[in-house]
């Protein structure tokens, strides 16, 4: 026992013990000149600096492990290059000068590479680009990223959409924490906040190999905010007015790096009345409120990172779409008064999420071994005041071990094991059960390995994975609790074998990327064990305990072209589902209701793709024209159109910055125009969807030198188009969207 | 500042304390339509949302809406 202590100690010891300081400077490729004020970090840690007036730049404690560096500063070319601070202890880094500007090189953390490296197709957007021009929700900013939509119930509750797939298909991570949130319910919003929000990447496509089970559609991940510079600390406010829904949104926020400590809290409270049509009447019961806590501890030292993260969210959203006449129309949800009291039907969820995440950096690789859990409260208000219609729990214990190991200097591998415990529980009082109380286990190994040659990257890995599930018997509950659900117990076991393959070639002016990833999914609670009322979908559903799991193949390609002045981008792709589970409608009816069917049908075909141009003209150095086009075909092998696939949509913008250098300084100013193309391609008893445009403009400035108050304001839907989105619930209820809304945010920097 | 703290302590106690009665129109649903039956406050509220109300001997499950 001794000697494994000594081994555990010396071992711990033997990386804490070597680190050192760098130092460096940063000059001009072509003058050699120094240049002052740029800005040099190591993203995988977090650890950021400014060069000082003669360009020099120091960092201490770093870890003597292989690490990238990126470097940025103004009419300069971002450079990102690995550099090995085991053996260099003075960087000089050249910056190339750069006349046009295209927009910043962001470094992914789902393979640790930059956006043109990467091999999967991923797509990453910083909040300040999300909310530029003045979104109310998340849901609703990410229909910037190409290949995204989201639908929605209202503008309090939405989904993320990945290339035509949503719900138990598309999984949601926060910084690498897994979130499960009761996310197959259509009435059942993500769990993500856009507050202290750095970026969202997604991974669009089946998944499985880093993610684990169910990613058959993609992968959204939301990363925080990075820390503040060493011996740096801020304090802001932040408040944001919306006119459509009279909705507030206030913000105060903490960032502080002292030593070998860093830190971000964030808190917000949200409220929006019911939100105005284009017609000026408002939709009954779509107000919501929502408050978030979100904080973010780390430690770093030498060789060793820590950081612990954890997230509250505590949401009212009011249901709309809700009437006690048995032959409802458009009318009877509509009202000329606006207001914002609590009514209901109405969600009430209740979110905690917290991870501890580990890294030890060694010479050539380095060891994450991660923890988390969350934990998702939701209960549903229906007709009762009292008494929650359904009361639904989720817990969900992650683990995630992975290993990254630089073989050569041109071949590296990731390995690893990833595994969660999700525990489902419906909480009493409640007046009936949606899904039976269940456990699940997933546990999965995967290998990736990666080879660079010249222009040339390529990467390959395989993954095992198990799910073993446990419905828990339900039949000794009251049967006015069962009545929607079968109470047999049921245990199944699913297993996985994936892999993913591909490519990219990078030349100055061309990257040509292909992949080809598979996923698999079992079968939800809610598709297995249905068997009555479905609230929130007016429709009887029968689930059947005999599904299959999915599995996906995706082929994944793309083509980039990048000149001085434009840059062209074209991605197809072709996604093959088996066993593909849908919503049958039978020829019954139970009461008034029609009785759906959980079925699977042998192949599902989605494909598709994005095309997207950016034009930065010559003689105009400061305005660029951004456009992207995104398509998804769905249909089953029999040809037969799959429901509820986005409609195409066009996103342009026009972006001029200004960044003058008076007492008020613009930033610039956004015009943005998205055209929804009709969707006729539906699937049985779907209404098509006929098109719309929609314009948006904002600009952002800061007033004083400091640059302490920072304002965006604009005005979303200017043109007060009454459209109905074809992914909104409210569209089954002739509901259109909402109306005009001018918005302002201010943000002060207290300190 | 003593005076401040007790001040704000006061204001913190009596929050805590004061609850908000909720209040709701009730009905219940029959064959023949929808059936009012007044407004319910507090723990007569709970009661009749969990035990439902009691007419031409029969027990009906009964909704209530604060709109």
């Amino acid at each position: 026992m001794q000697t494994k202590v000594a081994i555990f100690i010396y071992f711990m010891l033997s990386f804490s013990l070597f680190s050192q300081e760098i130092k460096g400077k940063v000059i001009d490729a072509e003058t050699k000149a120094l240049i002052p004020y740029a800005k040099v970090g190591f993203p995988s840690i977090n650890i950021y600096t400014s060069t000082d007036s003669a360009g020099a730049f120091t960092f201490d404690n770093l870890p003597q492990s292989h690490l990238k560096i990126k470097v940025t500063a103004f009419d300069y070319k971002v450079l990102i290059k690995e550099v090995d601070l085991s053996s260099e202890e003075l960087l000089i880094v050249s910056l190339t000068p750069l006349h046009t500007v295209f927009e910043e090189v962001k470094i992914t953390a789902s393979e640790g590479k930059t956006q043109r490296e990467n091999i999967t197709s991923i797509a990453v957007m910083t909040k300040e680009e999300l909310f530029q021009t003045g979104a109310t929700t998340l849901g609703e900013a990410l229909i910037q990223i190409p290949g995204v939509q989201s639908s929605s119930v209202g503008m309090g509750i939405s989904k993320p959409i990945i290339r035509g797939l949503s719900g138990m298909r598309v999984v949601t991570y926060n910084n690498g924490l897994r979130i499960e949130n009761q996310q197959w319910g259509d009435d059942h919003g993500m769990a993500a906040s856009e507050l202290g929000l750095g970026k969202i990447e997604v991974v669009k496509g089946p998944s499985s190999l880093l993610y684990g089970a169910d990613a058959l559609g993609g992968v959204i991940h939301f990363l925080d905010e990075p820390y503040i510079q060493k011996d740096q600390s801020e304090i802001y406010v932040s408040s944001k007015f919306e006119s459509n829904s009279m909705g507030t949104t206030n913000e105060v926020g903490y960032r502080v790096h002292k030593e070998r400590w860093r830190a971000n809290i964030h808190a917000n409270y949200i409220n929006h009345a019911d939100f105005q049509l284009p017609s000026g009447e408002f939709i009954k019961n779509s107000r919501f409120w929502s408050t978030n806590f979100k904080s973010s501890l780390g430690y770093r030292h030498k060789n060793y990172q820590l950081n612990i993260r954890y997230q509250l969210s505590y949401r009212r959203l009011g249901i709309p779409g809700h009437s006690h006449n048995e032959n409802p129309e458009a009318v009877d949800f509509i009202t000329p008064y606006r207001s914002r009291k609590g009514t209901l039907p109405a969600q009430f969820n209740f979110d905690n999420f917290i991870l501890i995440e580990n890294t030890i950096f060694f010479n050539r690789s380095n060891l994450l071994v991660e923890a988390g859990n969350t934990n998702s409260d939701l209960q549903e208000y229906d007709e009762k005041i009292t008494l929650p219609f359904t009361h639904l729990n989720v817990n969900n214990s992650t683990y995630n071990i992975r290993y990254s190991y630089k073989l050569s200097e041109s071949m590296s591998l990731k390995t690893g094991t990833q595994g969660m415990i999700k525990i489902n529980r419906n909480r009493f009082p409640s007046s009936s059960l949606l899904i039976p109380d269940a456990n699940s286990f997933d546990n999965g190994v995967y290998a990736l390995m990666d080879y660079e040659i010249g222009k040339w990257r390529m990467q390959g890995g395989i993954r095992y994975d198990m799910r073993i599930l446990n419905v828990l018997k339900s039949d000794h509950l009251d049967t006015s609790l069962v009545e929607n659900i079968n109470t047999d117990g049921l245990e199944r076991t699913f297993q996985g074998i994936n892999y993913s393959a591909g490519f990219v070639r990078n030349a100055e002016l061309t990257s040509l990327r292909f992949n080809a990833s598979s996923g698999y999914r079992s079968p939800h609670l809610a598709e297995l064990q249905a068997d009555g009322f479905h609230h929130g979908s007016l429709r009887f559903e029968k689930g059947n305990q005999s599904l299959k799991a999915e599995h996906a193949i995706q082929f994944d390609a793309a083509l980039e072209l990048h000149f001085e002045h434009i840059e062209f981008i074209i991605n197809p792709y072709y996604n093959r589902i088996s066993n593909f589970i849908y919503l049958n409608q039978t020829d019954g009816f139970a009461g008034s209701f029609p009785i759906f069917e959980y079925r699977q049908t042998n192949l599902a075909h989605l494909y598709g793709g994005e095309i997207g141009l950016h034009y930065h003209p010559h003689n105009i150095h400061r305005l660029h024209i951004n456009t992207n086009y995104s398509v998804t075909i769905a249909e089953t092998e029999n040809g037969q159109p799959i429901s509820l696939m986005p409609q195409p949509n066009i996103n342009t913008s026009l972006r001029f910055d200004i960044n003058n250098n008076n007492k008020i300084r613009f930033k610039n100013v956004v015009l943005e125009h998205i055209y929804h193309l009709p969707q006729n391609r539906v699937g049985p008893n779907e209404t098509s969807s006929v098109d719309y445009h929609l314009l948006n403009l904002s600009t952002q400035f800061s007033i004083g030198k400091m640059q302490k108050l920072s304002i965006s304001t604009g005005v979303r839907n200017i043109l007060n188009t009454k459209y109905q989105g074809h992914l909104s619930a409210l569209k089954n209820l002739g509901l259109p969207q909402p109306g005009i809304n001018v918005f302002l945010s201010l943000k002060y920097l207290i300190k | 500042m003593k005076n401040k703290i007790l001040f704000v302590g006061l204001l913190a106690t009596m929050s805590v304390l004061t609850s908000c009665k909720k209040c709701a129109e009730c009905h219940y649903d029959t064959p023949n339509g929808i059936v009012e039956i007044g407004e319910y406050c507090g723990n007569e509220l709970e009661d009749i949302e969990k035990s439902g109300y009691n007419a031409e001997g029969k027990t009906y499950e009964v909704h209530c809406h604060d709109h």
